[in-house]
């Protein structure tokens, strides 16, 4: 038995699935090794600053959704922005909030590397590669030794303003590590255990493909969602960070990726209605809010209050995603197309039945794999075959209800 | 000349006597040398020598035919029925199977008809001529499809949505 076939026997198939979609959706090994490059050339430049930097101590880290292991892939033209904090290790009373964002813009803009590709940002340097992706470089000092809090200097307020990445980071993984028992971490333990026993091993996949907790795979499949439910209205697309958020806080321990979308979907919606209820019966509006869970003034959905077109737009993608998740429920895989795209789908689908094919029991499977190739033959008998028989011309299946 | 012409009318009382003996015009209508009498018969001839499971007659200069097929993998034994009319405009053939499940609007991929659809109409060449033969591995394909649709609900096949 292969770890396919013990996973389907196990009832994870499913969640398999989800797995390996959230899988397809991380950056490629070529664009992480070029980010990891650009992250380590920016901290040496720094290091090697002379007037400023040299000496003084100070940390070079990624924030966001690199941090926390909830990266997708941009979709079509879109560049992926990847977020560094420079933490100098001084409390910030010691500078003006000018002088450390022109120390980081002195630095870069001397450098030939650099200095065609710098923008500069309100509270950041943004280096530019161009068609590939951007890095924003946030340049912060400590408060306190001990506090995860930063002040990073805000140009447009010529004054220091609160930030804590770190914090946020810090929280957010807490509560990936909260789940109760993974189902499939779990079983793919099991199956590896059960599998060093024999003597023929087969090759099983990367240890973080299963190990990764299922609040960052719901978290990563959810902003593909997002991405595809507002492909034709940019303008509303809710942001990265208020799913995020609104994820970590509703997550409870959920075992699977499957029962965390689902669960989480169920408490926005319903908690969504309760305020509607509320508004009905006793005229009080109340909408949902995204608090910054390590500043609770900083509310990430303030705009909603003004707009309110984004919290109706947001309200509308968590009803349409929760609408699909249902169908989910009933194995029915098809619904997944619509959610992620068709073609990511199939191929993944296919390399599911790859490895159930391998089982001889499994010749539906097999069958399809030997369609999906490309090269079908058919025999007298009217079987599938990968060499035997008339050869099928290519066809595309037109046509009927989708 | 006098002679001539007058063969030339006994002549043609003749042909009338004989036309109106056969009653040509009454009783057949004139063949109609644009229809195609000879694909249905090629192409029972292709099948026969590719497909055993597949049993076939001409009538009418088009192919009937069907079979019991199941495919290997498969769960169950699906009879095909498939009409072939190389004289119809636009698609030439329907082919059925004869499942109560497999309904249009409940399955996908099919016409209304309840037919399978096969293939698009844009991917054939507008310059060969259609090789009903070549449909005859489509209908293996799509029920091995068809059947991995039922268990994962995703169409495998290459598709053309709409």
């Amino acid at each position: 038995m292969n770890l396919q076939q013990y996973l389907h026997e196990n009832g994870l198939q499913r969640e398999e699935l989800l797995t390996r979609i959230a899988v397809s959706l991380e950056l490629d090994e070529t664009r992480k090794q070029r980010m990891d490059s650009a992250y380590n050339a920016a901290y040496d430049i720094l290091k090697k600053d002379e007037v400023f930097f040299s000496k003084v101590d100070f940390l070079v880290y990624t924030q966001g959704s690199k941090a926390i292991g909830t990266t997708v892939k941009p979709r079509g033209k879109e560049e992926f922005d990847l977020d560094i904090t420079v933490e100098i290790r001084d409390p910030y009373y010691n500078y003006t909030s000018s002088e450390i964002y022109n120390h980081l813009i002195r630095v870069l803009s001397s450098s030939d590397v650099y200095k065609e590709k710098l923008v500069k940002k309100n509270r950041c340097a943004r280096i530019n590669y161009v068609g590939d992706f951007h890095m924003d470089i946030l340049p912060g000092c400590i408060v306190i030794n001990g506090d995860s809090r930063i002040m990073v200097p805000d140009r447009e307020l010529s004054s220091w303003s609160s930030s804590n990445p770190k914090g946020y980071s810090n929280w957010f993984t807490q509560k990936a590590e909260t789940v109760v028992d993974s189902y499939l971490n779990k079983a793919f333990r099991t199956f590896s255990a059960l599998n060093e026993a024999k003597a023929e091993q087969e090759e099983l996949p990367d240890d973080d493909v299963y190990s990764k907790e299922p609040l960052k795979r719901a978290v990563q499949l959810t902003k593909r969602y997002r991405d595809i439910y507002f492909e034709k209205n940019p303008k509303h697309k809710t942001s990265s960070i208020v799913l995020t958020t609104i994820f970590g806080e509703l997550y409870e321990g959920e075992s699977s990726i499957y029962q965390t979308i689902d669960s989480i979907l169920y408490k926005i919606v319903q908690r969504y209605s309760d305020y509607q209820h509320l508004y009905e019966r006793k005229g009080v509006y109340k909408r949902i809010k995204v608090l910054n869970p390590v500043n609770s003034d900083e509310d990430f959905t303030e705009k909603w209050d003004n707009e309110k077109e984004y919290y109706t737009q947001f309200i509308g993608f968590a009803k349409s995603y929760k609408e699909k998740w249902e169908k989910l429920k009933n194995g029915d895989f098809g619904i997944a197309e619509e959610l992620f795209g068709s073609d990511r789908i199939k191929g993944i689908l296919t390399e599911q039945l790859k490895e159930m094919a391998k089982n001889e029991g499994n010749q539906l499977e097999a069958a399809g794999v030997t369609i999906m190739s490309g090269s079908t033959f058919v025999d007298r008998s009217g079987n599938v075959s990968s060499s035997e028989g008339y050869k099928s011309k290519e066809n595309r299946n037109f046509g009927g209800v989708e | 000349m006098l002679v001539a012409l007058k063969a030339i009318k006994a002549k043609k009382i003749e042909i009338s006597v004989v036309l109106n003996k056969i009653q040509i015009n009454k009783r057949y209508s004139l063949p109609d040398i644009s229809k195609d009498f000879l694909s249905a018969h090629i192409q029972q001839k292709l099948i026969k020598d590719n497909f055993d499971w597949i049993k076939s007659f001409v009538k009418d200069s088009k192919l009937i035919g069907g079979g019991k097929i199941k495919p290997k993998g498969c769960k169950n034994t699906y009879d095909i029925v498939f009409e072939y009319n190389p004289n119809k405009k636009g698609r030439k053939e329907n082919i059925f199977v004869m499942n109560e499940k497999i309904k249009f609007k409940k399955v996908p991929h099919l016409y209304n008809n309840h037919s399978l659809c096969l293939y698009h109409p844009y991917d054939l060449s507008p310059f060969i001529s259609f090789n009903f033969v070549d449909v005859i591995p489509w209908i293996s394909k799509w029920l091995v499809t068809y059947e991995l649709w039922l268990k994962y609900g995703v169409w495998l096949d290459k598709e053309f949505k709409h």
